[in-house]
């Protein structure tokens, strides 16, 4: 406002520079205004499930329609009494939630696994993990069928007993896991035994023959194998889910269910839990501290600035205060008067900014940690501080009329608009403050953008605390070399891998513990050779497959291929997921998106990594209505066999696109990063022309502000380009103070939406202008203020403005 | 005597207005000279050219045997520094700085005295106006005839040859005005060469010369033989 009022006053007297200051505002509203449109975009263009109704919330609702318990509940459940499921070590550690319903003799558990709990047993290679025996993974899309077909609710969930433990060390959990992986979020359980029912109810289909006794044998074998049939949705909190569950379970209890259920009042309850394993809690936990630490660097800039903002205000009006007490007001009025001109406006300001750092900050740290989005408690406990200082500044701002009204000197004298050396010193102090919450922002800023940077960039081998990343520094992107360097690696250095990519490969993952002891090279081979999991998909940009907007997807093994009637000589698998074989059968739409056909043998031993792979899809910014199958030359053949058959199958539907080499994937994908940067560098060139503009604009009204004592400081023989040094560095202090926010928070907000908008037409020759534009721009901003000011006329500025 | 300013055929222009038209000058040291005419007639412009704080269209201006349009900005500072001090019509005091530390503001630029010596320099220029009580006191505390006299210990403090005075008792009542009148006086009679602009011609008449300015043109540039001056103690010579 101060800016604005003389910005008007000068008017009149230079109009350029008020041209300079309108355009400056408009920039900054400008700046506000992307910042605000980023934002928005930011939490819109999200994927589509997070935008989807709560599924499994709507399921419990239409289960109160009076259909109850399925007629085959107790087959379907095989109820048990659970015995030890808690003693073993790796339930407790790792299952997300652990829901127990007790009921009579028999109790129900619900375990909701996240992926990373697959994650973790992909990186510690499965030893001693206990899964639940019998078990089968249910998710709404299953259990909307279910529900659809039979009027019945499948939301009973158990288990057997499990009080053994098993190797799942088998061939199968790594398809299981990318299937698990796709979900992101908790999965329910069923047992196994309701599979084929299950199977048969929803899709009408039998279950293959060979599928049925591989399942037996494997059951025989005392070896788990999992099929996933859907996932819960993307976002559904854990604790709705257990809400859905308690009220499904009433709902569809019979009477003596129901009963003992309102008896012991006793629902399902969270008896254990834990979130994440350690690794991953602790990334949270700095994540969560860095949230914090930037909500509170910005909540003191807000708080010092409000209280700034009272200061000055108190200090201007002091002729106008003397003045009421003259004519009979007291000091108590006086507060009165403060204490309601100021209160409302405290309010509403810093409810504002509080609600606009929560937001920002909350989906900052959500972009930062997006892989566990469904965590609510960093929101919650940004929420705690935001709303914290929220109190604290209005309290603050309540106060600090009290603080300064009280001060004697500041009644008897009335005459003077200076300060007092206490006053002086309080603002000093003030502005001190405000300086150093500047710059420790700007460099916890820096550090966010040096952090993210080095994530996007850092694939190297040089890892230490059993990191694994993948290298794409090799033109060739020969996995053979990459693995020789990897092995390179861990015999100098007496490791062990046990997974390549993995979550590890994603920019944000947090980074996981890679070595165990006892994993075996040869387990650390075949791991290697299996563990292609999205995230290398993701890393190399390649379409992905959206399972919400798709009828479904395959990848090859070895007994869907034989189910398929190809011919099986190279042991390949088929994994059928969802409705995948429902919809060939009915002749759905798919979309076949591209192959990439250049992968070199993967192989070690015996077993053979040719399997097609389907991506599935983490970001808005993949393409999310198609299906990669990738795969590698020796099985090539068989690929377009397969292919044929699918074309035969699907006709018209399937459209094949061929995407190209492997090595082409990754040009692409640098030359997408080179588009990132390009997107960065034409934000900051934006951004540095908007501070040059600023600055240009702030140095032409304060010049024109502290015109008469510029004079003075001229007249007595003080050098122009001391003054005007003096008025820049001033004005730098106070602009680095009002724009330290903005260069933060934008940078990283450009660099998000240039990501999330796929800028990608950027050309060279638009940032060799941008950037001479920028260039023009500042170094204009500063030099013609100094060369305008020159041409000020002395005893122009020494004429009061107010005759 | 020698003339230490010398203007000759000066013009002015504002926006295409001529304020000074074809002023030719020659001000000796030691003289007190004032500068008079209506509103607007130009003398103010006429002084703010002979104290460095204007640039003029046309002519040539000699300042102490140097021609001043072949100065740059510095040394334009620095004469305005070391030859001249200004004394306003509304005073022009910093009212965040003590009267010491307005008083100073001169010495501060180019730092040849220490900081002790320039708060010597300053009191001793604050005593010579009579205000060596008031060091500590800022602008606001004061009255206008004493803040006028901070002004001139401002002006005075790095001992220039010419003093230039715009109105310099504009804003005084009449007891303040014939104060600081004596002042300039006794300023002019220690060596100080004095322009001071005013329309009130009962002070012109203190003055040696009185030039009358009218519309841009010196209408008359004349001695005043009857010039009133008085010491201390304000008995007329």
């Amino acid at each position: 406002m101060y800016d604005i009022y003389y910005g008007l006053k000068l008017w009149k007297k230079n109009k350029l520079a008020i041209t300079i200051l309108i355009v400056g505002f408009v920039s900054f509203i400008s700046i506000l205004y992307i910042t605000l449109l980023s934002t928005f975009v930011a939490f819109n263009d999200k994927p589509d499930w997070v935008h989807s109704n709560n599924n499994f919330i709507t399921i419990a609702n239409q289960g109160n329609n009076g259909s109850l318990k399925p007629a085959n509940f107790e087959q379907l459940t095989q109820l048990t009494t659970i015995k030890g499921i808690s003693s073993h070590e790796y339930v407790g550690k790792f299952s997300d939630t652990e829901f127990v319903y007790n009921e009579k003799n028999i109790k129900v558990a619900v375990y909701l696994y996240s992926p990373n709990f697959f994650n973790f047993l992909g990186v510690n290679g499965f030893k001693n993990i206990a899964i639940p025996e019998n078990t089968a993974i249910l998710n709404n899309a299953f259990i909307q069928k279910y529900v659809k077909n039979t009027k019945q609710l499948p939301a009973y969930i158990s288990t057997k007993k499990t009080s053994k433990s098993y190797h799942l060390f088998t061939h199968y959990l790594p398809a299981q896991m990318e299937v698990l992986g796709n979900s992101s979020q908790p999965a329910i359980w069923l047992p196994m035994s309701a599979l084929k029912d299950i199977l048969k109810v929803n899709f009408n289909i039998p279950i293959p023959e060979e599928q049925l006794a591989m399942i037996k044998k494997t059951l025989a074998d005392k070896t788990s194998v999992f099929f996933s049939i859907a996932t819960t949705n993307q976002n559904t909190n854990i604790f709705t889910i257990k809400k859905a569950l308690d009220k499904s379970t009433e709902a569809t209890a019979n009477d003596d269910f129901k009963v003992s259920i309102i008896d012991n009042k006793q629902s399902l309850t969270v008896t254990k839990g834990v979130d994440f394993y350690p690794e991953q809690t602790q990334k949270l936990q700095q994540l969560a501290k860095l949230g914090l630490l930037l909500t509170l660097l910005l909540g003191c800039a807000v708080l010092l600035n409000f209280f700034s903002y009272n200061f000055s205000s108190i200090i201007r009006r002091q002729d106008e205060f003397s003045l009421r007490i003259s004519i009979g007001a007291t000091k108590k009025t006086i507060v009165h008067q403060l204490f309601k001109e100021q209160l409302p406006l405290t309010l509403l300001l810093v409810f504002a900014v509080s609600l606009l750092l929560f937001f920002i900050h909350a989906e900052l740290l959500n972009y930062y940690s997006q892989y566990f989005a469904q965590y609510p408690n960093i929101q919650l406990i940004s929420l705690s501080i935001a709303l914290g200082f929220l109190l604290l500044v209005v309290a603050i701002g309540i106060i600090t009329p009290f603080i300064l009204i009280n001060k004697k000197q500041f009644f008897t004298r009335s005459k003077s608009k200076t300060l007092s050396q206490k006053q002086q010193l309080l603002l000093r102090v003030n502005n001190a403050a405000q300086i150093i919450t500047a710059l420790i922002f700007i460099t916890i800023s820096i550090l966010m953008m040096y952090d993210y940077w080095q994530k996007k960039h850092s694939f190297n081998l040089n890892f230490n605390l059993y990191e694994v990343r993948l290298i794409n520094n090799n033109s060739s992107l020969s996995w053979k070399s990459l693995q020789a360097k990897i092995n390179q690696y861990f015999d100098k250095n007496k490791d062990q891998i046990a997974l390549l990519s993995s979550p590890i490969l994603e920019p944000n993952n947090p980074t996981l513990n890679a070595s165990k002891t006892s994993v075996k090279a040869i387990e650390r081979h075949y791991l290697m050779s299996l563990f292609v999991t999205p995230s290398f998909f993701d890393l190399l940009a390649i379409p992905s497959v959206n399972i919400n907007k798709n009828n479904g997807f395959i990848y090859l093994n070895n007994t869907a291929k034989k189910s398929l009637k190809l011919q099986n000589n190279k042991n390949e698998f088929l994994y059928i997921k969802d409705n995948f074989l429902e919809n060939i059968i009915k002749d759905k739409p798919m979309i076949i998106s591209g192959f990439i056909d250049d992968i070199p043998h993967l192989g070690f031993g015996k077993r053979s990594p040719n399997m097609a792979y389907i991506d599935y899809q983490y970001s808005p910014q993949i393409l999310n209505s198609s299906i990669t199958l990738l795969y590698s030359p020796s099985i090539k053949g068989q690929m377009k066999t397969f292919l044929a058959m699918l074309q035969d199958k699907i006709g018209h539907n399937l459209k094949i696109e061929h995407l190209g080499k492997l090595e082409t994937r990754f040009n692409q994908l640098n030359h997408k990063h080179n588009l990132l940067l390009n997107g960065i560098f034409i934000f900051t060139v934006f951004i540095c022309s908007m501070v040059g503009l600023a600055i240009y604009a702030l140095i032409q009204t304060d010049f024109y502000a502290n015109r008469i004592k510029y004079g003075v400081w001229l007249a007595t023989g003080m050098p122009w380009n001391l003054l005007y040094i003096k008025i820049l560095s001033s004005i730098l202090i106070t602009f680095i103070l009002a724009a330290t926010l903005w260069l933060g928070l934008l940078q990283l907000l450009a660099t998000w939406l240039v990501e999330i908008l796929q800028i990608i037409t950027i050309q060279k020759k638009v940032l060799l202008l941008s950037f001479l534009f920028s260039l023009f721009i500042t170094v204009t901003a500063l030099i013609i203020p100094f060369l305008q000011s020159k041409k000020k006329s002395i005893t122009e500025m020494l004429k009061d403005f107010e005759e | 005597m020698k003339p230490f300013i010398t203007l000759n055929k000066v013009n002015k222009f504002f926006n295409k207005q001529h304020v000074l038209k074809d002023i030719s000058l020659n001000i000796s040291q030691g003289e007190l000279i004032a500068l008079t005419g209506a509103s607007g007639s130009g003398k103010s412009t006429l002084l703010s050219i002979i104290g460095l704080l204007e640039n003029f269209d046309q002519g040539s201006y000699q300042l102490l045997n140097h021609e001043v349009t072949k100065f740059d900005e510095l040394q334009l500072s620095l004469l305005r520094n070391k030859n001249l001090g200004w004394i306003f019509q509304n005073f022009n005091l910093i009212d965040d700085m003590t009267v010491l530390e307005n008083v100073i503001l001169p010495l501060r630029y180019y730092k040849e005295l220490s900081v002790t010596q320039q708060k010597k320099a300053a009191k001793k220029s604050l005593k010579a106006v009579g205000l060596a009580e008031y060091e500590n006191s800022k602008p606001a505390q004061l009255s206008g005839g004493q803040q006028q006299r901070v002004a001139i210990a401002r002006a005075i403090v790095n001992k220039p040859e010419i003093i230039l005075a715009d109105e310099p008792t504009g804003n005084l009542d009449s007891e303040n005005q014939d104060s600081i009148f004596q002042l300039l006086i006794e300023l002019n009679k220690q060596g100080s060469t004095i322009i001071l602009v005013t329309h009130a011609n009962e002070l012109a008449r203190y003055c040696d010369r009185i030039i009358n300015i009218k519309d841009g043109y010196i209408m008359s540039d004349s001695l005043n033989n009857n010039a009133i001056k008085q010491n201390s103690n304000g008995v007329n010579h």
